[in-house]
């Protein structure tokens, strides 16, 4: 079954400044499976980032369409979850108040939405710092207060826009297998878009790579290597050299 | 406590300190009196004790001017806010809006006074057009730029979040935009103020604080002039410091500011 689907799409922005345009996607089809982990990669604005709001519905593409388990996506909507880089938390609310906020829409009195909530973030492992804000918590944190907001909307669709880009290696590890574990878990359909060749080949059951301007799909990598054993499989360390040399071949 | 209490009667001490040498060398340069710390504190206490000023007693005079000023503030503040908010949303209206305010926000507060005449005659409703004039722009720029300067991602979250728009005025909006509105909430208030005691100089009735100092010209009363400005500073003191200061800090504090 398919889960996202994007025919034919392209997107420009006008540069006033410049007076140009600049075509950030063009002419891009994609399809996402149901259950299915990809990564795109891809140099430093070749359309990434566009690419993921145009799913999320946070962009409108110039020409083609997305669709979302078969209705076009035209705006945001909460079966499709999008975090981006900043992770989208509000400051003034708490990590617990920012988890309950999809919740309102809902039919559930307060205390259910807390329990509700709770076990989100229990899921994440945030749920000790429930009280805490924001401002108070590592960037890892926060993408899983992230992460269980996006749960609590129980959206079948995540996009994430380099989630864990402003943190170490080691952490970023940590962070990579907890998510593995609670995406397939939940049976998550997942885009993630990353700098992180290593974490693409890892996290992903397909990794797309993007070149751009215009930006577009170049090059779609299957590691063959079940995702539990590829920390120390020589199948994901020659895809990793064969990804930097495309990419190379991109810059 | 006890440090900072003795502080601030250091400063008092300085303060009436080189007041008192002020006045001696006004009086020996213009060979004239001037109101002196002991004279004007002891009038303070005339006026406490039931003394009247122009046949009404400070209180009064304090109280009518507070009175003025919340009253116009008030007006200042809700329409403010209710247009700020609406230019904020509309991109037509908020260039409109923005060029009206900073018309409006370059008068002089006196320069009104041709306007409120024509409008209201002299006397009261006069006086509160005047300082809600001059209140309104800060308010309205304040709180229409911070709309604008939202973040359209804020509004696609939330649209994503499927938040009502109760939910998201009072949840995602009003804290996005709190410090920036109570900056011009302070400045109108402020702004405000100065205004009302020009305008009671003016065009204000027999009562008020503006109206005892511009009296003072013909009595030649300069005491009461003097506690008359000393109420202003200190309800200026009161506003900044106690209210608006608690305020922004609480506030700064709870969007993640401070």
């Amino acid at each position: 079954m398919v889960e996202l689907e994007a025919k034919s799409i392209s997107k420009a922005y006008f540069l006033a400044h410049e007076n140009r345009c600049i075509v950030a996607v063009q002419k891009l089809d994609f399809t996402l499976h149901v259950g299915e982990f990809v990564s795109i990669v891809g140099p430093s604005g070749c359309g990434k980032s566009t690419l993921l709001r145009l799913f999320a519905g946070f962009e409108t593409p110039n020409s083609g369409s997305v669709f979302h388990r078969g209705d076009a996506v035209l705006s945001p909507h909460h079966s499709r979850s999008f975090i981006p880089q900043d992770s989208g938390l509000f400051a003034w609310l708490s990590i617990e108040e920012n988890v309950m906020l999809p919740l309102h829409c809902s039919t559930l009195s307060y205390d259910q939405k807390r329990e509700k909530a709770l076990l989100c973030m229990e899921k994440t492992g945030i749920a000790s710092f429930a009280k805490a804000y924001p401002r108070e918590l590592s960037g890892g944190m926060k993408q899983r207060a992230a992460l269980s907001r996006a749960l609590a909307m129980e959206s079948q669709l995540i996009l994430m826009d380099e989630p864990f880009s402003a943190l170490d290696e080691v952490s970023r590890e940590v962070i990579d297998e907890a998510m593995q574990h609670f995406f397939s878990e939940n049976r998550m359909s997942v885009v993630l878009v990353t700098h992180s060749i290593r974490e693409a080949l890892l996290l992903s059951d397909r990794v797309v790579i993007m070149q751009g301007l215009p930006g577009r799909i170049s090059d779609v990598i299957i590691p063959r290597t079940p995702k539990e054993k590829r920390h120390k499989s020589a199948e994901i360390e020659t895809l990793y050299k064969q990804i930097v040399e495309r990419l190379k071949s991109h810059v | 406590m006890l440090k900072s209490t003795a502080w601030a009667l250091g400063g008092f001490g300085a303060f009436l300190l080189c007041w008192w040498l002020f006045g001696l060398s006004v009086e020996a340069v213009r060979h004239i009196p001037f109101p002196m710390p002991k004279d004007v504190l002891m009038r303070v206490y005339l006026l406490f004790q039931g003394e009247s000023i122009y046949d009404t007693s400070l209180f009064s005079h304090f109280m009518m001017s507070l009175k003025r000023w919340m009253i116009a503030y008030c007006i200042a503040t809700f329409c403010g806010i209710v247009l700020g908010v609406l230019c904020g949303f509309f991109e037509k209206a908020y260039k409109v809006g923005l060029h009206v305010s900073t018309v409006l926000q370059m008068m002089p507060g006196l320069a009104w006074i041709p306007f409120a005449m024509i409008l209201f005659g002299i006397g009261e409703r006069a006086t509160l057009f005047m300082i809600a004039m001059s209140a309104f722009p800060p308010i309205f720029i304040h709180t229409a730029s911070a709309l604008r300067s939202i973040s359209p991602q804020t509004f696609l979250m939330a649209k994503m979040m499927n938040l009502s728009s109760r939910r998201l005025f009072f949840t995602i909006i009003m804290p996005s935009i709190a410090l920036s509105l109570l900056t011009g909430l302070r400045l109108g208030l402020a702004i405000g103020w100065r205004v009302l005691i020009a305008a009671e100089m003016v065009v204000g009735s027999s009562v008020g604080l503006g109206y005892t100092i511009i009296q003072s010209r013909w009595s030649l009363d300069f005491e009461v002039a003097f506690i008359s400005i000393g109420l202003i500073c200190l309800v200026g003191i009161v506003a900044e410091k106690w209210v608006f200061g608690v305020l922004e800090q609480k506030v700064a504090k709870r969007v993640g500011n401070g």
